[in-house]
């Protein structure tokens, strides 16, 4: 079921108004119901993909219960190791099988033996990059003893389904999202507003700026070849506004929706394109992913301890996995690398915790400095959108080549002009909204609140008439393919 | 939670009350809009169908003919115009000329019948008034979809069509380029050919026959650099469809070599082409009517 989709629009209300009416009192009650509601908007893609989220919890389940009493070292790593198998064979399988078939196959023809292996014919289960890396927390977390492990199956069934964040995330942890599972849960009238305006302004970002920003930056990067060197460099930077709309959006709408419920997930894009440098854009950008891979595969790792080499290695294999993590394919991991080579100057340098505070914090306007830097990073960033977005390194290889050409500066060759002029005015918007609002966990939280009421009011409107009047034709969230 | 609820019906009281005049509004016009079509009626001849027709003159074709042919009108807006038409009990209708061209089943007409796409979009904008709101025909599909070309519909004048006349002629090549790619390129994962057309045009014919109107097919000529462009399919595709129609006259121009200056562009005759062709259409009628009264 998508967030901007009819169902969801029937759905959220009656889980809701089931919620808090008929369970309000019983929290037993609001966590069953939480489970069948993620069930069942789990299943609305394929009911078939139920089979593997209950036996992902049930795995997780026992083994948290196992390692509970489970006092002997070895078999506390068995039983880590089992859920670590069992989580990442399950993600292997259905998102990278075909990956390591052809690469294997190529690597053989290469060497001059041919090998016959056919393709799998697999579906990639909806969001299972976001629960797998989110039950692995919890076991991790219960075997360092970080965590007690929960006996309430109802609860650790809805930790691991939740809906709103199912399949997109923010990819909670165990420590955060569990014990709110154990708390009364009573309506807050303020919270919930707050989620509905985040909801709202996830609706924006995903229907106006990410859907129109797709159908340009769909046509440009498919038919790369003809386009010229100024028309690739708005094709790359519509894709930038795409994916930043498409996942942001998808994380307010999340977040929002727990709010609504009453709960509060982790905010997972703090304006990552106001970054003033590469570390910086990496505290911001998918915050629960890089946190994740901060926490269980860097510190695990060494971390920044030990010598210059230890760093560098860590810092590559955080970004390339990180890379990997988006898909299965070499573009994912270049794009990886690519973030790691950025990055190694600032770590070398001990520069990479420099940019912490908020850009222009208190002002209107950054300073030139700043401004460059933030131009810089986006640049950068823009730059490496290109190697994500492309079909396969040769494509990336010919689209960068593309833009260094003498046709970098002709006139963009677009199919629709107008309609490329409209989703530019709204990318400014777009950025200027974020701007004022980059103090917040998001723009639209504060902006208007002293305004009043039917001045604040129109502000809401205008948002959802744009929602009818500028949505681009829809897309399914980029994410979920990961 | 009560103030939550109340507040959020308070905050869509203004989207409540404009939906709420807009469908007013919608109801007002749509009976304006059928009372007009209706007196459509009284014509005996009609002209229907897509822009080529649209340049027939009907006083040349028939006396009192009325050319109701629309830019880009899928057959389905024409069969629910023709539905609205014979309604009504007193219509006078007994003979319909309908364009048929091979165009007609290109990919463009599939995004015409869609609201995937914005030819789609404005399609229903165009015709909203003409539809039936809750039919089988799946062009209506999520409300979302609906919403927006629905809205920007009632709020505009309905395309009741006409005849069109253009002063244009000799064509450049790169117009004719224009609309053939307009009619015969493939977007992403489109089909080839207009199922959709097909279905319409034979529902057309029932209608016709259920009507004791008589249905006369019209394929009105091709500039020649437009026709040479055209995949062979595309024309097996048009005659196949024809076959099931063959009970219906067809007066068919396509494969005629036209000068120039009788074309305004790729498909569509110009004032002096529209001249020429209502004229050998009318006395090519007028003929056979003869013949069957002398007979």
């Amino acid at each position: 079921m998508l967030f901007n989709s009819i169902d969801f629009a029937v759905f959220l209300p009656t889980v809701f108004l089931l919620y808090w009416l008929l369970a309000n009192k019983n929290l037993r009650l609001q966590n069953a119901l939480i489970v069948l509601a993620s069930y069942v908007f789990y299943g609305w893609w394929d009911w078939r993909f139920l089979s593997l989220i209950l036996f992902s919890t049930l795995v997780d389940y026992t083994i948290g219960r196992k390692l509970k009493s489970q006092e002997n070292k070895t078999k506390r790593k068995i039983l880590l190791w089992t859920s670590i198998l069992v989580n990442l064979g399950f993600l292997g399988f259905f998102k990278y099988a075909n990956f390591f078939l052809d690469n294997f196959k190529s690597a053989f023809s290469f060497f001059g033996s041919e090998i016959a292996t056919n393709s799998l014919s697999i579906i990639l289960p909806v969001g299972i990059s976001f629960y797998t890396f989110q039950t692995l927390s919890y076991t991790i977390d219960v075997y360092k003893q970080k965590l007690e492990p929960t006996k309430d199956f109802i609860v650790f069934s809805a930790f691991v389904s939740f809906f709103p964040q199912l399949v997109a995330g923010p990819i909670e942890r165990a420590t955060n999202l569990l014990p709110q599972f154990y708390k009364k849960r009573t309506f807050n009238l303020s919270k919930a507003v707050d989620g509905m305006r985040q909801i709202l302004w996830g609706l924006f970002k995903k229907m106006v700026i990410a859907d129109s920003c797709a159908e340009l930056a769909n046509h440009i990067f498919n038919n790369s070849a003809d386009m010229n060197g100024s028309s690739l460099v708005l094709g790359a930077l519509f894709f930038t506004f795409q994916i930043y709309g498409d996942f942001s959006g998808y994380s307010d709408i999340a977040i929002g929706t727990s709010r609504l419920f009453g709960f509060n997930l982790m905010q997972n894009f703090k304006f990552p394109y106001f970054s003033r440098d590469i570390a910086a854009f990496w505290r911001r950008w998918h915050i629960s992913l890089s946190t994740w891979f901060r926490d269980y595969l860097y510190i695990p790792l060494g971390g920044s301890r030990g010598g210059t080499w230890m760093k560098v290695r860590n810092t590559f294999a955080i970004f390339i996995v990180s890379g990997f993590w988006h898909g299965a394919n070499w573009t994912f991991i270049v794009w990886g690398t690519l973030h790691a080579i950025y990055f190694l100057p600032l770590l070398l340098t001990n520069k990479n915790r420099k940019n912490l505070e908020i850009v222009a914090q208190g002002n209107f306007l950054p300073t030139v400095k700043e401004f460059l830097q933030m131009l810089f990073t986006f640049t950068l960033t823009v730059f490496a959108w290109i190697i994500f977005r492309a079909k396969d390194i040769t494509h990336a290889f010919n689209y960068i080549s593309g833009i260094f050409s003498a046709s970098l500066l002709e006139v963009p060759k677009l199919s629709n002009p107008k309609g490329a002029m409209i989703t530019m005015l709204l990318v400014f918007i777009f950025i200027f909204i974020e701007w004022l609002g980059r103090e917040s966990q998001y723009a639209l939280e504060h902006l208007g609140l002293k305004w009043k009421r039917p001045l604040r009011h129109a502000m809401y409107y205008t948002i959802i008439i744009a929602l009818f009047w500028f949505n681009g034709k829809e897309q399914q969230f980029i994410y979920f393919q990961f | 939670m009560k103030k939550f609820v109340l507040r959020i019906l308070k905050f869509s009281i203004p989207a409540l009350l404009f939906l709420l005049i807009t469908f007013t509004y919608y109801r007002h016009s749509k009976t304006k809009v059928e009372t007009k079509l209706s007196t459509f009626s009284a014509h005996s001849f009609l002209l229907m169908g897509d822009s080529q027709i649209q340049r027939l003159r009907g006083e040349s074709i028939s006396q009192g003919a009325k050319n109701l042919a629309s830019s880009g009108e899928h057959y389905y807006f024409t069969y629910q115009k023709l539905q609205t038409l014979v309604h009504n009990k007193n219509h006078r209708i007994d003979t319909l000329i309908l364009g048929v061209s091979i165009h007609n089943f290109a990919p463009v007409y599939n995004r015409l019948f869609s609201l995937d796409f914005p030819e789609g979009e404005k399609s229903l904008k165009k015709y909203l008034y003409f539809i039936r709101m809750f039919d089988d025909s799946g062009f209506l599909t999520t409300f979302d979809k609906v919403l927006k070309p629905a809205i920007l519909g009632i709020y505009s004048t309905p395309d009741f069509g006409g005849f069109y006349e253009s002063t244009n002629s000799n064509p450049k090549k790169a117009i004719i380029n224009k609309a053939f790619n307009m009619h015969f390129s493939i977007k992403q994962e489109e089909a080839k050919f207009s199922d959709s057309q097909r279905d319409y045009l034979y529902k057309i014919d029932r209608l016709c026959t259920d009507n004791n109107i008589a249905l006369i097919l019209v394929s009105t000529p091709y500039h020649f650099d437009y026709k040479k462009q055209i995949d062979r399919k595309y024309f097996d595709f048009f005659l196949e469809s024809l076959k099931k129609l063959k009970h219906r006259r067809h007066l068919n121009f396509i494969e005629e070599d036209i000068a120039d200056r009788f074309m305004s562009d790729a498909n569509h005759l110009n004032k002096l082409g529209a001249k020429k062709y209502s004229g050998i259409i009318g006395k090519k009628l007028k003929a056979e009517k003869r013949d069957v009264l002398q007979q």
